[in-house]
């Protein structure tokens, strides 16, 4: 089933295989959930999104042409719940600094140092949660996921004209936000 | 070549990311042109810092999130399992047809005011009398927060006003977008509705004045 593409994959997923659409599941949890994480900016949200994606894809595999691939349409569903989600829940407060502390491996030669990075982290995922809904999604995808303005576009259904003035908008705003830490 | 067609790259180009023939392209143009040069300057650190600080995720999903998601599709068909099973039953498979016609002749024929469905707690003068209160600043957070609940119709109007506003008197032209719609129209093209529920969440947020607040 790991060897299979794609596409054949989706074709066993329609035909009710019992293991196909776990394996779709198990290919793109990490992707999904990372763009998430980085979207809502919390862990049990993202958690929760993601598998509301997977289920998503489940309700509407039937209906999914085929004509996109298979991430981008799940990007595509991905994108609109959590752009969804913070337009609703307005999502102020992301990561605090001492659940990053928790999960980083400590480095006793030099805390101080470690803790000013893990500030310098902390102002930098504020200030991609202050952008605009849209700015963030774009940001998020371009910065983070390096894809191609053209994928981004069919993901979430707007121009590449657009996308780049809302990218270059972004980033104008975090050179605004983060002008205390350059 | 004129620099808002350069300018939207330029990000691109402190991250590395163009292309080695839009990358020329790019020199070129800054090599002539001090404005864009110093918006490079401005953002180039941003990538810098960004680079330095790449994000912690922490634990990735494992094999019991497929299980989950498989827990909840199990779920969903058992339920669309049930009404097969239901409808076994003779007595169910006598009466359902009777109560289904009867909600159709109430749907149908009980007369009814017109969005008689819409809750009044959020009806068009309630987001008249929030926008009232805003300046022309909060409006534009509004608006940047909720771009994509406008109603296509309207979206060009919208956007004219907005930059043309000054003043709260300005922002009142705004109004009529919305009062020319019922509130069918309304939700048919893309929900004001919820775009009212947005903006409740963005007053209780502290980002615009509550609606008791003394009009300014």
């Amino acid at each position: 089933m790991r060897d299979i593409d794609d596409r054949e994959l989706l074709a066993l997923c329609r035909d009710d295989h019992p293991e196909a659409f776990n394996e779709l599941v198990r290919r793109y949890q990490e992707r999904i959930y990372r763009v998430l994480l980085r979207l809502v900016g919390d862990r049990d949200d993202a958690l929760d999104l993601a598998q509301d994606v997977f289920f998503r894809a489940w309700k509407g595999i039937r209906d999914f042409r085929g004509d996109a691939q298979v991430f981008t349409w799940l990007y595509r569903i991905a994108m609109n719940l959590g752009l969804n989600h913070i337009r609703k829940r307005k999502l102020r407060s992301a990561l605090p600094l001492h659940t990053l502390q928790n999960e980083e491996p400590a480095h006793p030669e030099n805390p101080q140092h470690e803790i000013e990075r893990d500030e310098i982290r902390e102002l930098i995922e504020r200030a991609v949660e202050k952008l605009p809904a849209k700015q963030r999604a774009v940001f998020i995808l371009r910065y983070y996921d390096d894809m191609p303005y053209e994928q981004i576009a069919s993901i979430l259904n707007t121009s590449v004209g657009g996308l780049k003035a809302n990218y270059f908008h972004a980033v104008q705003k975090l050179r605004n936000s983060l002008h205390h830490a350059l | 070549m004129r620099c808002k067609s350069i300018r939207y790259d330029l990000a691109d180009y402190a991250s590395g990311r163009l292309g080695p023939e839009r990358r020329k392209t790019v020199e070129e143009h800054l090599a002539v042109c001090p404005a864009c040069r110093d918006i490079l300057r401005e953002i180039s650190p941003v990538f810098r810092i960004l680079h330095e600080h790449p994000p912690i995720d922490g634990p990735m999903p494992g094999a019991e999130f497929v299980v989950r998601v498989r827990e909840r599709i199990d779920t969903q068909n058992a339920g669309r399992r049930a009404p097969t099973a239901l409808l076994a039953n003779p007595l169910v498979r006598f009466v359902a047809p009777l109560a289904i016609a009867g909600i159709l002749l109430y749907v149908f024929l009980v007369p009814r005011t017109p969005d008689a469905e819409v809750s009044p707690a959020l009806d068009h003068a309630l987001i008249g009398s929030l926008f009232e209160h805003m300046d022309t600043a909060q409006i534009d957070r509004v608006h940047e927060e909720l771009p994509l609940v406008i109603p296509a119709a309207h979206a060009d109007a919208w956007e004219s006003a907005l930059a043309d506003a000054k003043t709260v008197a300005d922002i009142d032209t705004l109004l009529p977008l919305f009062n020319d719609l019922s509130p069918g129209e309304l939700i048919a093209a893309g929900s004001v509705y919820v775009n009212a529920e947005d903006l409740y969440d963005l007053v209780e947020a502290g980002d615009v004045p509550p609606l008791d607040a003394s009009p300014r």
